[in-house]
């Protein structure tokens, strides 16, 4: 049909009139010219021409738009029917909404992340290779790097691969930009890294073979991100040279950022960072680009003939050394496969469901249409033309819901987007697919049409009073559909019970977390992270070390760190400032061995296991901790006075019971340093303050003064490589210019980041909590719904099949109370068999989420009851509205629809 | 049957252009009487036969100057109802050729 044909309808609709019209009055003249009168000749004509629609129609057929017309009565009809059930199409279009959105989002993260492979030349080839020692006195069991010298002999004489690239020297750095120090990753690659993954410059050059040569004037590739976040993508930026970690390097290119989820290898996440070109002095991790058609395994055994090599021709260490090859985007996807894997799918089952109970509500309402249906096909509506109607709604259904789905979806990737940078590997790669999408609607929309069609059969049977009684109970099908109905009704009760228990143990652990008392104040202190511009990290210290350097003469405690600290101190609002070598919550720990009095040097046992923190004296005060006996550090606890220890409760009970600890000395048993084997004297005890949220008990814990760490100490190098800081304020304050304006005076080039109140510190480390929350509560939600639409259209249509029995039942006397409350049993029946199965199935489920449970056992009774009683409640008010209809039913309309 | 009156359309405008009224007369008096033409077929089949191009239309006045739509063979309708003719003649000649066995038996 053209477009033109369309515009000329109307005008063609209004010819074909006249065209009769014109046949009659040319008919009726003829006759009046035979004598007849003039109301004689009309009506002779009319009979004579028939039915002056059907021909109308009939011509219209003709016309080949016919179907066109009728799809848009049909819609138009649709409309009107879902208009005025408007609550039956909202939970409808709700329901695939919600499937077909959640699955797409999945799918789309499940692609993006686990199928498509890494942006990288022969990605599917590209593999890790790790090197582990079964006896851990050689190294580590799972992964070593290796020398200059193995990465050149396996690179060279392994067959197996077409090339080996060996990622070097990875560390945090700052980077000089314009806004001031950077923290970045950075890290080195083997001359063949580059080329070997085909990763191209965005901007400028790759490394060529002049800058790995050595005395070649250092030269640095940026990440697009660093690049873009702080440079403000300006191509100037090559040949000019930037400050990293203190040294000068020359801006060769700019590399796209994918290339840093190699640092997965590393097991860090970096969003951005430095490429350098690598050292012969650093030691290396490797990835390979398989040969084609060499599997893992040959791979594998291959490198295993070079044992010897990478031991340093030591036969034991050889024995014990096996290589360990896997596909790289194995290696960065692996933590969280299970997890996608498993969410995938709960959401299909969810998708399924919903289809399911879409086309039960679809069945209910046609019970309650049935009549209208019937009568439609007795006065003679085509079978064709009631099929086609119905499947128009269930089309309109389906395309509403995959519309809205596809909105959902977006939301859903949006949400993903905001995760926290190193939740989801290649998250930045998540781009809705719409393949997926497509496939899903397909699915939806088959689902949709196909159940739509079902009533449309039965109402549309050869005889319309058969179908009449089908649909009023006699047909054996349909109670066995029904009864399958059923059980997908209770078993959607059990999955809400056990969706509904993991929600409800994680919103009480998640209560507990927020109501812990952690011993210090959350709310009104700041911290933030300070690292220097030349940080020297462990490579510095392990250079350091083997170059043999003197240590410096002037400890950065008193060059920056006390000038800074004096300045923070007279910001407005500033109550208390400190500075201490770890942040609550974050994870890092500084733990190490203690000897407590009286245990001997030489004994092994005995030693307590404490976390060490280096702290400036007004820690306590800053971070409100208590002081419960003796003196905290102080201002005179410096470099040349005698070393001081301050513990809390929990160490101080278990160095000396029931006893004074003041006075008592502590030591390291470690020896790798004469500096580590001084006694420090206890001062005084603090109240306990958790580090950690995860564990139970406060940790034993020792603050030493941030003064007395000698700059020859190994410790020192991880002091002046970074410490955090701790303000506490009057009411909220906003000083995060206002510090970073006095590190850019006292201390110009730092690092200044990572602002957070201690309050949105613990929400960072409460987040996984918080996320299983979220999602076992959303996925709860969605289940409750599927509860209440399943449950309804299951006993609507319970009710439809019973119709007859029912009026019988109230022939003989059944009040209208009695038929109301076996309806509503019928429903518990099946709630009550779903929240059974749905209990026993949390019993289990509450087992795998201990983890992440906090104060609450998994078997915690009153989340058990609430879900139960909830569920229970949910039901019976799913069940009101068909019970009451079923309440309603006249007996003798019921009987003589027969 | 089906296709009959196509041809008998085709061949009533042979003449020259007419209308449905017309048409469907001048069918029924060359039949003498035995075509009765239902409206619902005709206007059905009229423009069916406009929609193919073997007809054109258009709007004129009568001698009794009563506006009606002019239906005219076009090329192809002419072509049409000489195909339809041959194809009526021999089907003509092979129902004859069944009902008088003999005549066919006849050497040609």
């Amino acid at each position: 049909m053209s477009l033109l044909d369309w515009i000329f309808r109307r005008r063609r609709e209004r010819e074909l009139e006249e065209e009769i019209r014109s046949h009659l009055e040319m008919a009726a003249r003829d006759r009046m010219e035979s004598g007849e009168s003039g109301d004689e000749a009309r009506q002779a004509v009319q009979r004579e021409f028939g039915n002056a629609l059907l021909v109308k129609e009939v011509t219209r057929e003709m016309w080949g738009w016919g179907w066109a017309e009728r799809l848009l009565q049909d819609v138009r009809y649709t409309l009107r029917q879902l208009r005025k059930n408007s609550s039956f199409a909202a939970l409808a279009i709700i329901m695939l909404a919600l499937g077909i959105g959640a699955n797409t989002a999945m799918f789309t993260v499940i692609d993006s992340v686990l199928i498509q492979p890494l942006p990288f030349r022969d990605a599917k080839r590209l593999v890790s290779i790790k090197i582990g020692y079964l006896d851990s006195h050689f190294g580590d069991p799972d992964q070593n790097p290796v020398s200059w010298s193995t990465y050149r002999e396996l690179r060279t004489r392994s067959l197996s691969f077409e090339d080996i690239i060996g990622i070097g020297a990875w560390d945090w750095t700052v980077i000089q930009t314009p806004q001031g120090g950077q923290k970045v990753g950075r890290a080195t690659i083997t001359p063949s890294g580059l080329d070997g993954l085909a990763v191209h410059p965005v901007l400028g050059r790759a490394f060529d073979s002049k800058d790995y040569q050595s005395g070649a004037a250092p030269v640095v590739l940026l990440s697009a991100k660093l690049w873009r976040d702080h440079f403000g993508s300006d191509p100037q930026i090559l040949r000019r040279q930037v400050r990293i970690g203190g040294a000068p390097y020359t801006v060769v290119g700019v590399l796209p950022d994918s290339l840093l989820d190699l640092l997965v290898l590393q097991a860090e996440v970096v969003t951005s960072g430095v490429w350098l070109p690598s050292r012969a002095d650093e030691d290396f991790d490797l990835a390979g680009i398989l040969r084609p058609g060499v599997s893992r395994q040959a791979a594998q055994a291959e490198l295993g003939t070079f044992a010897l090599d990478v031991c340093n021709q030591n036969q034991e260490c050889a024995k014990s050394a096996k290589f360990i090859v896997e596909p790289c985007r194995d290696v960065m996807t692996g933590a969280v496969r299970p997890a996608l894997l498993a969410l995938a799918g709960a959401l299909v089952l969810v998708l399924l469901i919903a289809c399911v109970n879409v086309s039960n509500l679809q069945l209910a309402r046609h019970q309650v249409r049935r009549q209208e249906l019937a009568v439609r096909a007795a006065i003679g509506a085509g079978r064709g033309r009631l099929v086609s109607q119905l499947m128009a709604e269930g089309a309109v259904l389906a395309i509403a819901g995959t519309v809205t789905g596809l909105g959902f979806a977006s939301v859903l990737l949006a949400a993903v987007h905001r995760l926290p940078p190193n939740f989801i590997p290649r998250a930045d790669e998540i781009e809705l697919r719409v393949p997926v999408f497509a496939m899903l609607a397909v699915i939806a929309a088959i689902a949709t049409i196909l159940s739509s069609l079902a009533p449309a059969l039965l109402a549309t049977r050869s005889a319309p009073e058969e179908a009449l009684r089908e649909a009023s109970g006699g047909s054996i099908t349909g109670r066995k559909r029904l009864r399958l109905s059923q059980w997908m009704v209770a078993g959607e009760v059990a999955l809400s019970a056990v969706l509904l228990v993991s929600a409800g143990l994680m919103f009480h652990t998640l209560y507990n977390l927020e109501h812990i008392h952690f011993g210090f104040d959350l709310q009104q202190v700041t911290t933030f992270a300070a690292t220097p511009a030349n940080a020297p990290g462990y490579f510095g210290w392990l250079a350091a070390r083997s170059s043999g350097t003197a240590p410096q003469a002037q400890s950065v405690v008193t060059r920056v760190y006390q000038p800074v600290l004096d300045r923070l101190r007279q910001l407005p609002g500033v109550v208390d400032v400190a500075l201490g070598s770890w942040t609550p919550f974050d994870g890092e720990t500084g733990f190490a061995m203690i000897r407590p009095p009286g245990v001997p040097e030489s004994q092994q046992h005995g030693l307590i296991a404490a976390q060490i923190c280096y702290v400036s004296p007004d820690y306590a005060r800053a971070m409100g901790v208590p002081l419960i006996k003796g003196r905290m550090i102080s201002d005179e606890d410096t470099a040349g006075s005698p070393l001081v220890a301050v513990v809390n409760e929990t160490l101080a009970r278990r160095l000396a019971p029931g006893q004074d600890p003041i006075g008592e000395q502590i030591a390291y048993p470690a020896h790798s340093s004469p500096t580590m084997k001084n006694n420090y004297t206890i001062v005084g005890v603090l109240g306990d303050a958790r580090q950690h949220i995860v564990t139970r008990a406060p940790d034993p814990e020792v603050l030493l003064a941030y003064q007395q760490v000698p700059t020859s100490d190994p410790r020192y190098f991880f002091f002046a490589s970074g410490t955090n800081y701790f303000v506490r304020t009057r009411g909220h304050q906003e000083l995060t210019n206002a510090i970073r304006q006095i590190f850019r005076q006292l201390a110009p080039g730092y690092a200044v980041d990572h602002f957070r109140s201690l309050q949105v510190a613990l929400d960072d480390a409460t987040f996984n909590q918080r996320l299983g929350l979220y999602l076992t509560g959303s996925f709860a939600g969605v289940a409750i719904l599927m509860v209440l639409t399943g449950l309804y259209g299951v006993l609507s249509q319970l009710v439809g099949q019973r119709r007859r029995e029912i009026g019988v039942r109230m022939a003989l006397g059944a009040t209208n109370r009695s038929i109301l409350r076996m309806i509503l049993r019928q429903g518990s029946i099946l709630a009550l068999a779903g929240l059974a199965l749905g209990l026993l199935a949390a019993l289990a489920a509450g087992r795998l989420l201990r983890a992440f449970l906090y104060g609450v056992k998994p078997l915690d009774a009153a989340t058990y009851v609430a879900v139960a009683v909830a569920l229970l409640a949910l039901s019976i008010a799913a069940a009101l509205l068909p019970a009451r209809r079923a309440s309603r039913i006249d007996p003798m309309a019921a009987l003589r629809s027969e | 049957m089906q296709g009959t009156l196509d041809m008998l359309i085709l061949q009533t405008l042979q003449w020259g252009p007419q209308h449905g009224y017309a048409i469907g007369h001048a069918i029924r008096a060359c039949s003498r009487d035995t075509f009765q033409v239902e409206t619902g077929s005709l206007y059905p089949a009229l423009h069916r036969l406009e929609r193919q191009g073997w007809l054109e239309s258009e709007w004129r006045k009568t001698e009794s100057n009563q506006r009606a739509k002019y239906y005219r063979l076009t090329s192809s309708g002419r072509k049409q109802l000489l195909s339809e003719r041959r194809r009526w003649q021999q089907f003509v000649t092979a129902i004859g050729g069944v009902l008088n066995p003999a005549k066919s038996e006849e050497p040609l």
